[in-house]
């Protein structure tokens, strides 16, 4: 032995079960940290690749550039990359369907947000690429190489003439189809759309003269983009709306990272990895206090002989760092084989969900992270353990008996104990208390593993239940009966509910309506509302004062009604009764603005009436209160809720006195082309003005629901591992601190099976205790989701019972599966041996 | 009434080199309400003995047999159900359960059974060995001559036909430790038990109705002191 160093490592090689422990804890820790960050980083930068591609990858774009100041941009070394483009031409195939032509260097065509689905881009005179969409319309189905000869109206100067001057423009032109460009989904529903040709071919088109440039820049990394933005302005004389910034793309360039998702990102982030630090250091703080304990004779002894209480501190914390070093490589490891296997997995899975088009991360900066918040964890925890080693006195060595009642024992007295569990419940309870430090440090992880479940599960939970109302399943189409342009005819109805593939069309008639409501009628939440906001919400009519404000009426078929049924918590639903005496269910709550929470407006009881005033006209009408709902059940495309009144078809016709819909929302056969009836859908959708195709298939697809359960759940698993990891320390820690205690238990004549009950239920009184720690802690977070997204959107409180039941089982059978290995070991205590240890 | 017989009682620890005989070829025979005192020098072969003649060890060869039946037997489990049961034993280090009030650790023995507490019977031991007010106490509130009591007390409490007892005494004072010895005779003779004690006191030995002496694991001499 060279110097009293060379300790450590015999310590350590000594406990090889207890190091190969502290191992797992280490390389765990280190993995999830890791991944978690991988993760991370992986989902940010998509989503800023994701903001590049939608918004186009430059930084601004300037109007009117005149041809000579072309060379000056490109030259500019602050300029990374600049590309050209000039409007030269709109093309109508339909009605309500446009698509601007424009001219562009290729430059521009790879930074713009426009991407080839196949073909190129054009790079001859009267090549064109258009967007797929606009070639499904065409008659002739037109393959790249082919021919297109279509009608177009030629702009000139930047788009600046109005309808009928361009109408005296029409021109029909041949192209050479060079490439097919993607579907992009805000080009298509706003109706705006575009292709490609050269700039050449655009000049050729327009044959003006002077004809002026639109030019975007994109600066090179870490160049200040605002003031660059200035700088070059000045340089063009550019002023107003002839700068162009970009915003989304600037504001990732981290001058102004106002990015919400970004952050929200990073604090769910953060929060995992101090999650995941507090259960590491718990595991290696009780690993090496353990260990520590254990070995107080023997550091008495090394006392004894004149080490100083520094050099047995780095005796522990050698022990340590040796384990860091071989815990920190290999944790990065299996760091980065967890979200290579599982996300890749995921992205090979489909391609259309959250992981889809991840590409996997894996950046210096994380590793060096995660190697540093290893270490120092690491570190940190067994810092203590390794004061607590420095302050054993010499005469530990010498006062044999000094380390076994360190433990402060309080007795209480436990019947019902006694009676379900016999003696041995009792002493396996008792073992438990025994030190309390040590309990709370096991119990600790499992408590965080069941109460991260709980969490996870309501919010899963929430998740799929905050996605939409009752009837919103693949599409929805939908328009704001507050415009003035007319809603969905029946017509539209049938086209709807004929296109092939459809199953369900629900629809939705709904209509802004005044709602009036007597001073009795209306909440005290609401009156002071009204006060407090000083908002007029008074009304006179025929003599009478009321409460008067917005609220929405629908009207219903059958079918759709009972959809409603769940909601419905006094009254009920009967149609042909609501026919006959304008019978209405109401939804008391809404919110009015956007400083304040959701208030409940009235105290509408059954068989009460209230009054509404509907559009275009001024007598209000009486309808009569049939149900209450306590949630919403519809779908709705108002941002804020509002009160809501819900009637049937027949009565919402009589009372508005039109025929017309606000809203169909599409449940298809499992067998449904999507993207045929899509198609068909969007036209409807064009041709009604201000309406709007919704898309839930890829929202609700349940692929996303499973791959975030699996990294949620994950997490949890792992940490449920490292919590058994503790359980199993503590309780082969009990063994060996206890042996004598155990070889008198077998001597007096318990037997082995009587052992065996004892140590199996202390493992499970782990899981227990553990489980009504950490289900508070669950249950109080879930609950704070639940108020956070209650402000949202109104949520019914469930008590998760089943994740509590499940988290529960789960943490007994891992204390009992702790159990497994000490026990191994105690079965193969020798009696005589134990009996006889010495201190 | 013999309770306890060895035949050719053998036990070897190690091989080759390191190969140790601890106790060769012993036949004892104890009976019934007897009081033996087992002496011999430090590393004789004493408590491989006794632990054998208990039932915590397994002899290498020879057998032990009490109240007729052979004990090794036994399964594990039927052996610790003798034990809790057949046998009682005094450890030099007490040996209590530190979680467990001394109450609790006398009537061990019977919770591990399930066992109804003869109530008259434990208070009666537990007024005898002069514990009346320690019943609650837990073992680190108690001194080493009262543990010592209590796991007398806890050896006595199912009324084993046989008490073992390994140095009893021999982490008290001398005053402690001839109440301790006086408690565990007065004790076995009130219910007719056969008591084997290990000492280095010649004075426990000299009131002994037989003594057994080891010398390097063999039996050197076995007489009745008194008949
Ligand atoms: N587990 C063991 N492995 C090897 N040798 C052992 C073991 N246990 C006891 N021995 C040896 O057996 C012999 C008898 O030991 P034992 O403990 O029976 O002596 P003893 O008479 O009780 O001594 P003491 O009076 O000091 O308690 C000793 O030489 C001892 O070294
Ligand atoms: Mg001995």
């Amino acid at each position: 032995m060279k110097s009293y160093k060379e300790l450590t490592r015999r310590y350590l090689l000594n406990q090889k079960k207890r190091s190969v422990l502290a191992l797992i804890g280490i390389v765990l820790s280190v993995a999830l940290i890791c991944s978690a960050g991988i993760m991370g980083e992986s989902l940010q930068n998509m989503e800023k690749e994701n903001i590049k591609q939608s918004y186009g990858n430059y930084h601004v774009w300037y109007s009117g550039v005149e041809e000579s100041q072309l060379k000056l941009l490109q030259g500019n070394i602050k300029v990374d990359a600049m590309g050209s483009f000039i409007p030269a031409a709109i093309y109508r195939p339909a009605v309500g369907q446009s698509a601007l032509i424009m001219g562009c260097d290729k430059v521009l065509a790879e930074m713009s947000y426009l991407k080839l689905s196949s073909g190129e881009f054009p790079q001859e005179d009267d090549e064109i690429a258009m967007e797929q969409w606009l070639l499904d319309n065409m008659k002739s189905k037109p393959a790249i190489g082919d021919k297109i000869s279509i009608e177009i109206k030629v702009v000139t100067n930047q788009m600046a003439e109005t309808e009928e001057e361009l109408s005296n423009r029409k021109i029909t032109k041949e192209f050479v189809l060079s490439g097919i460009l993607k579907n992009k989904s805000s080009s298509q529903f706003g109706g705006g759309s575009m292709a490609i040709v050269t700039l050449q071919t655009a000049k050729k088109i327009m044959d003006y003269p002077n004809i002026k440039y639109m030019s975007a820049l994109r600066f090179k990394d870490k160049v200040p983009a605002q003031k660059t933005i200035k700088e070059i302005a000045e340089i063009l004389g550019k002023k107003g709306k002839d700068i162009n910034e970009n915003s989304a793309v600037l504001a990732l360039s981290g001058q102004s990272n106002r990015s919400s998702v970004n952050n929200a990102i990073l604090i769910v982030e953060l929060i995992m990895v101090l999650v995941i630090l507090v259960t590491t250091v718990a595991v290696i703080y009780n690993v090496f206090h353990i260990s520590v304990i254990e070995r107080i004779h023997q550091f008495g002894i090394l006392r004894s002989v004149g080490t100083t209480p520094e050099q047995i501190r780095r005796i522990v914390l050698g022990e340590a760092l040796i384990l860091s070093f071989v815990g920190l490589p290999l944790g990065i490891l299996c760091g980065i084989v967890a979200v290579e296997g599982v996300i890749g997995t995921f992205a090979l899975m489909s391609a259309n969900t959250l992981f889809g088009g991840l590409h996997i991360i894996i950046s210096a900066k994380v590793l060096i992270l995660s190697v540093i918040l290893g270490l120092v964890t690491v570190l940190a925890s067994a810092y203590g353990p390794a004061v607590m080693a420095g302050r054993v006195s010499p005469l530990e060595a010498i006062l044999n008996s000094a380390k076994l009642n360190k433990d402060k024992i309080k007795k209480r007295k436990h019947p019902i104990l006694q009676k379900i569990f016999g003696i041995e419940g009792i002493m396996a309870y008792e073992n438990l208390k025994r030190n309390k430090k040590r309990f709370f440090i096991t119990v600790f992880s499992m408590c965080i593993g069941i109460a991260l479940f709980i969490f996870f599960s309501s919010f899963m939970k929430s998740m799929t239940t905050v996605s939409s109302g009752n009837f919103s399943k693949n599409y929805a189409i939908d328009k704001p009966m507050t415009a003035d342009t007319a809603g969905y005819s029946p017509k539209d109805y049938e086209e709807v509910a004929g296109i092939k593939g459809v199953k369900t069309v629900y629809r939705t008639r709904m209509q802004n309506v005044k709602t009036l409501l007597t001073n009795e009628q209306a909440a005290d939440s609401f009156k002071n509302f009204v006060k407090g906001k000083g908002q007029k919400l008074h009304s006179k009519y025929e003599g009478k004062d009321y409460f008067s404000f917005e609220g929405e009426l629908y009207g219903l078929r059958e079918s759709e009604l009972q959809l409603c049924k769940d909601a419905v918590s006094r009254g009920s639903i009967q149609p042909e009764k609501m026919d006959l005496e304008n019978g209405v269910l109401v939804y008391q709550k809404a919110k009015f603005d956007n400083d304040h929470d959701r208030v409940r407006v009235s105290d509408l009881k059954v068989g009460d009436e209230i009054s509404i005033i509907t559009k275009g006209q001024n007598k209000p009408q009486k309808m009569k209160v049939v149900g209450i709902l306590d949630n919403m059940p519809l779908s709705t495309n108002t941002v804020w809720e509002k009160f809501k009144i819900v009637t049937t078809e027949k009565v919402w016709k009589k009372v508005t006195g039109e025929d017309q819909f606000s809203r169909f929302d599409i449940e298809l056969e499992e067998t449904a082309d999507r993207e045929a009836v899509k198609r068909q859908l969007e036209s409807i959708q064009k041709r009604v003005p201000d309406s709007r195709l919704l898309d839930f298939t890829e929202v609700s697809d349940q692929m996303w629901e499973i791959q975030i359960s699996v990294i949620l759940y994950g997490l949890v698993f792992v940490i449920s591992v490292i919590g058994a990891l503790n359980i199993i320390n503590t309780i082969s820690t009990n063994l060996i601190l206890r042996t004598r205690e155990f070889g008198t238990l077998r001597a007096v004549g318990m037997t082995p099976g009587q052992m065996n009950k004892m140590i199996r239920l202390e493992g499970i009184f782990y899981g227990i205790i553990a489980t009504v720690y950490g289900g508070i802690a669950g249950i109080g977070l879930a609950r704070l989701l639940y108020s956070y997204l209650n402000k949202l959107k109104e949520f019914t409180w469930s008590f998760p019972w089943e994740s509590l039941i499940i988290g529960g089982l789960g943490a007994m059978l891992i204390g009992l599966l702790a159990t497994a290995i000490p026990l191994r070991r105690i079965s193969r205590m020798d009696v005589v041996e134990a009996v006889r240890a010495e201190e | 009434m013999e309770v306890l017989k060895t035949i050719n009682l053998t036990k070897t620890y190690g091989t080759g080199n390191a190969r140790v005989e601890a106790l060769k070829d012993a036949n004892i025979s104890i009976k019934q309400g007897e009081f033996v005192a087992v002496v011999g020098p430090s590393g004789s072969g004493k408590s491989t003995m006794l632990h054998l003649l208990g039932g915590l060890d397994r002899p290498t060869s020879g057998s032990v047999i009490i109240d007729g039946k052979d004990i090794y037997s036994l399964s594990e489990k039927e052996r610790s159900i003798f034990r809790r049961r057949k046998v009682g034993f005094v450890f030099q280090f007490y040996n209590l359960i530190p979680v467990l009030s001394a109450e609790e650790n006398i009537t061990l023995p019977l919770l591990l059974d399930n066992k109804e507490i003869d109530k008259a019977y434990i208070e009666d031991l537990i007024g005898l060995l002069g514990l009346k007010g320690r019943k609650e106490h837990l073992p680190n509130e108690l001194s080493g001559g009262q543990q010592q009591r209590v796991s007398i007390g806890r050896a006595l409490a199912y009324k084993p036909s046989i008490v073992f007892a390994d140095e009893p005494t021999g982490n008290l004072d001398s005053k402690n430790g001839r109440e301790v010895m006086e408690l565990m005779r007065l004790s076995v003779q009130k219910y007719h038990q056969t008591l084997v004690v290990i000492t280095h006191d010649l004075d426990i030995a000299s009131q002994a109705d037989r003594i057994i002496r080891i010398e390097d694991g063999m039996i050197v001499r076995d007489e009745a002191v008194r008949a």
